[in-house]
């Protein structure tokens, strides 16, 4: 199932996760030093590869990529762009990226995800900038020599939060620390992989809401189930 | 336009006089004289009128409706005037059922030696060959589905073959009435009303319709038929030629009201009889728990228990039909029983609609030759397929509604005047309780109650015994549940062990008032509520409580329904107080309340589901390909979010939120509940531990989410609620959240992700 197709248009917020390293509720990473903007899994034409396939889905998601993609770019005025992967979600639905590319006032670098094998502007496998080594994610590939933080997209990270008295959310998230950050998913489509149990002891699960951006306070025990 | 009629308006002797003499010849000897079914339809087919016929199951109403149609193409080919065209459609909603009639029409058609009279059958399992084959020369008489007769109205090779159709006979009315299915019957019969030119062949017999003053029906001449003039009786009165249109023959063992299902019939504005034909029919019907004397035996104790009572009782009767209410109850029990009697393993059969064609009609081919001694099945049988030998039939759990069991339960002793025999196997509690009800001899009348009325019997059971609980010995229930409902003295035992614990932990709900039991455990306030009113009153009740709730205190709920009440999970902060849950209850507003409620519901998006794949705007196949259910889950979730932002009166839409309100949730019945409840004493109990009436409801997995708050709201309470508080407890990052099974809710399930999805691919 797809994220409920409620855009986001309250005033967007971010906060500083590291030093230098400014998470956007826009679903974006900002990396104020090297003044690189960062996105993953854009997802661009789900719904037109869709369609291809024959699931007769409402065109609609590109429209909302690209108004968000150049609102970032106002406010943030990079020097680079990274789009770290499923820039497309299938070769078929890579008009709407190529548009975008095509018109786009800054360098785009575009790196090659798993949904992009077929589409004739895949991208390279990684790229290094500074300490950071950008990849998609979907393999392990070790830290060049020089870089210290490993930055991916792929796994669509999201954190469940509930009460069990009826409240559920999925919210996305960004998993962070010292030698490694997962994106959340930018594409509006994507619901999120549930990150609550896969954190590693040093990273930081931190929630993407429209007015709040927190950490997930770490659990010492897991909860046992109040009723069975 | 719908008139009832209480006797044939022609006897027997003059309407067999007056078939096509090889008709007349081979009846008589077959059968004597028409049965009270047919003697009061033939006539009113005859002179070509629309005709609703209930009547149960083997009182010859098949055969009354085709009569009109075998002498009319007898009458036509005497006259050299037999069309290469169909000239009646037959609509059964089910397959099986039409393949049986198939095969029950090809009997008396080989004893009459009518070689030239073709039926054919079209259902999804025709094969290509026969396709062709019925293309090239259509059936007179087609055997056919709604869906598939839908399909051929649409293919131009078929509009002249149904250009001579003059008779159009659904059976199984009160099936077809209830669903979508019916509504395509009836667009078809419509399309199949614009195609067809009835005049093309000639009125079925000498009757031309006249009716007297009070709208009985009088002979009246016909045109003289050359062939057959020594067989017509004298006859005083040339009357107007036949109606023009279609003459339909609805069929129906059950229904109620007649009016609503002629109306359906035969569609606005055209006249339509009507025809009740009651036949009592014994009955013997037994409860059987393997409970025996205790309400809570160990696991595992009653599935052995019933196998082996199951066993035996195949043992002794020569073929028992069992009804599960699952496909897969009717495989595991099948598989079982083939395990405890080996002997008879290649005799038992297990019988449902996932099965393949082939495999389904040898079962039931077997069956008909009692080659048998058991066939278990799920809901594929019970209608009324012609299932000769069977002398018993058992249910495994309640049917949830006495006119199915009783359905059922007719299914055995099939011809008229034989005794059917039913047992009821309760498997739980509770079941035991519900199975009682039937057999009670009242409640075999030929007019089937409302489901609803199990549940009003449960009341009234509880009631009394309840009564005699409290003011004497136990003994008094005990005699009240052997006489009353005729138990044995073992379920019986086992029934007043559950009440009695159910007074000592709390109170056992009457109908004298209405009983609530709050139960605080781990940080979560659980409500019973007792409202017997049945599972989808219930579930209505519980979503405008749930949504009221929301209302006073915020947050969301989670909810359990059942038939006999239903359980409200709150969070502390909102605890509701006796009066607050007596507002809750309040009737005005109500529609209001459920309508906010279902707004955001995953219900409505259900239903959306099934409306868009039957509105076609999901495809159940691609190019040839059927979609898997998670492709079709996932369209119709995006199309119906994006609808409801941007066309929120979408037709699709509207249908889906009547189909939740009105088929889903029994709305109506909810609100008669609120309507009484205010006026009725609450007994508003904290109890210390679940009480055995709340129990089945309380362990019940299926639990829903009532999603009623924003979003927004939410999270700040979480978060207020996650920093304002130590208490690890209340933390609501929960990595167990998923396996909890507080947090299992019917309609969740994971949420893929594009790389959850490529994986699982």
């Amino acid at each position: 199932m797809p994220a409920p197709l409620t855009s986001i248009r309250t005033a967007p917020i971010r906060h500083e996760v590291q030093p230098g390293v400014w998470l956007d509720s826009r679903r974006a990473v900002w990396l104020a030093t090297e003044r690189l903007l960062l996105i993953a899994d854009l997802h661009w034409g789900y719904a037109a590869s869709h369609r291809a396939r024959g699931n007769l889905v409402p065109l609609w998601g590109d429209d909302e990529i690209a108004e968000r993609l150049n609102e970032l770019v106002t406010a943030y005025a990079p020097v680079e762009m990274i789009w770290l992967g499923d820039v497309v979600h299938a070769a078929e639905g890579g008009a709407g990226a190529e548009a975008f590319i095509r018109e786009a006032r800054l360098p785009v670098t575009l790196i090659a995800g798993n949904h992009d094998r077929h589409w004739r502007l895949a991208g390279v496998r990684s790229v290094t900038r500074g300490r950071f080594h950008f990849h998609h994610g979907d393999t392990t590939l070790a830290l060049p020599e020089g870089t210290t933080v490993e930055v991916v997209g792929h796994h669509h990270p999201a954190v469940s939060w509930g009460d069990r008295a009826g409240s559920r959310l999925k919210l996305p998230a960004l998993v962070a620390s010292e030698r490694r950050l997962i994106l959340p998913a930018f594409s509006p489509w994507a619901a999120g992989t549930s990150w609550n149990s896969f954190l590693d002891t040093e990273e930081v699960l931190w929630a993407i809401t429209p007015g709040r951006i927190f950490a997930l306070p770490r659990l010492s025990r897991p909860n046992p189930s109040a009723v069975t | 336009m719908l008139s009832r009629i209480q006797s044939p308006a022609i006897d027997g002797t003059t309407v067999l006089a007056a078939l096509h003499p090889e008709l007349r010849r081979w009846f008589s000897r077959r059968f004597k004289t028409l049965a009270p079914a047919q003697a009061i339809a033939v006539p009113e087919i005859l002179a070509g009128r629309s005709i609703l016929l209930s009547s149960p199951t083997g009182s010859g109403k098949t055969l009354a409706a085709f009569i009109g149609v075998f002498d009319t193409l007898a009458k036509a080919r005497d006259r050299g005037e037999l069309p290469n065209g169909t000239v009646a459609v037959y609509v059964s909603p089910l397959r099986a059922l039409a393949y049986d009639l198939r095969k029950n029409l090809q009997q008396p058609l080989d004893e009459l030696g009518w070689d030239w009279l073709r039926i054919g059958a079209r259902t999804g399992d025709t094969t290509i060959r026969e396709r062709a084959q019925q293309r090239r020369l259509p059936p007179h008489i087609l055997v056919t589905t709604p869906e598939s007769f839908t399909v051929l109205l649409s293919q131009s090779g078929w509009l002249a073959p149904f250009r001579h159709t003059r008779f159009l006979i659904l059976d199984e009315l009160h099936a077809l009435a209830e669903n979508k299915r019916g509504t395509m019957a009836a667009l078809a019969a419509e399309r199949l009303e614009e195609v067809a030119r009835p005049g093309l062949i000639a009125a079925p017999s000498c009757f031309n319709p006249k009716s007297d003053a009070t709208g009985n029906l009088v002979l009246a001449t016909s045109p003289a038929t050359p062939a057959t003039p020594v067989s017509q009786p004298a006859i005083p009165d040339a009357g107007p030629p036949p109606p023009a249109g279609l003459i339909r023959i609805g069929l129906s063992a059950t229904v109620s009201p007649l009016e609503t299902v002629a109306a359906f019939l035969v569609g606005p504005g055209r006249p339509c009889r009507i025809a009740e034909v009651t036949q009592t029919k014994a009955a013997r019907i037994e409860v059987f728990s393997p409970l025996r004397n205790h309400a809570y035996p160990p696991a595992g104790y009653t599935a052995s228990r019933m196998l082996a009572e199951l066993g035996t009782l195949i043992g002794q009767k020569r073929t028992t039909l069992i009804f599960t209410n699952t496909r897969s109850g009717a495989e595991h029990i099948g598989l079982r029983l083939k395990q405890v009697l080996p002997m008879l393993a290649g005799q038992i059969e297990v019988h449902h609609a996932s099965l393949d064609r082939t495999v389904r009609l040898e079962v039931e081919d077997k069956l008909k030759r009692g080659e048998l001694r058991a066939v278990v099945c799920s809901t594929s049988l019970e209608m009324g397929i012609d299932i000769g030998s069977i002398d018993t039939v058992v249910m495994v759990s309640a049917p949830k509604g006495v006119s199915r069991a009783l359905q059922r339960i007719g299914r055995s002793g099939h011809s008229m005047g034989e005794t059917s025999h039913g047992v009821l196997v309760a498997s739980n509690i509770n079941d035991l309780a519900d199975s009682s009800v039937p057999t009670v001899p009242r409640w075999y009348a030929n007019k089937m109650p409302l489901a609803s009325g199990l549940a009003a019997e449960v009341v009234n059971l509880r009631t009394h015994v309840a009564r005699r609980l409290n003011s004497g010995p136990a003994a008094d229930a005990t005699a009240y549940l052997e006489n009353e409902y005729g138990l044995s003295s073992a379920n019986v035992r086992a029934l007043i062990e559950h009440f009695v614990l159910q007074a000592r932990v709390s109170r056992i709900p009457t109908r004298d008032f209405f009983l609530v039991e709050r139960y605080d455990q781990g940080g979560y306030l659980h409500y019973f509520f007792h409202s017997l009113i049945g599972r989808s009153a219930n579930d209505a009740l519980s979503r405008i409580v749930a949504q009221r709730v929301h209302e006073t205190k915020g947050g969301n709920a989670l909810t359990t329904i059942d038939d006999y009440g239903f359980l409200l999970t709150l969070k502390p902060f909102q605890a509701l107080s006796e009066p607050e849950f007596r507002q809750a209850f309040a009737r005005a507003g109500a529609e209001a309340s459920l309508r906010e409620a279902l707004r955001d519901s995953n219900l409505v998006k259900w239903q959306f589901r099934g409306v868009a794949q039957t509105g076609l705007m999901v495809p159940r196949r691609v190019r040839g390909e059927e979609r898997g259910a998670r492709a079709l889950q996932w369209s119709s979730e995006i199309i119906f979010e994006v609808l409801r932002k941007h066309e929120p009166d979408h037709p699709l839409l509207v249908e889906a939120y009547a189909e939740a309100t009105l088929r889903f949730l029994d709305l109506p019945r909810a609100l008669e509940f609120l309507e009484n409840v205010g006026n009725q004493p609450w007994d508003f109990r904290v109890t210390g531990r679940v009480s055995p009436f709340s129990f089945g409801m309380y362990v019940s997995r299926i639990r829903e989410t009532m999603t009623l708050e924003d979003p927004e709201t939410t999270i700040e309470r979480l978060y207020h609620e996650m920093y304002g508080s130590a208490e690890d407890r209340s933390n609501p990052f929960n990595p167990s959240d998923l396996s909890d099974p507080l947090n299992r809710s019917d309609q969740s399930g994971p949420i893929a992700t594009p790389r959850a999805r490529k994986k699982a691919r």
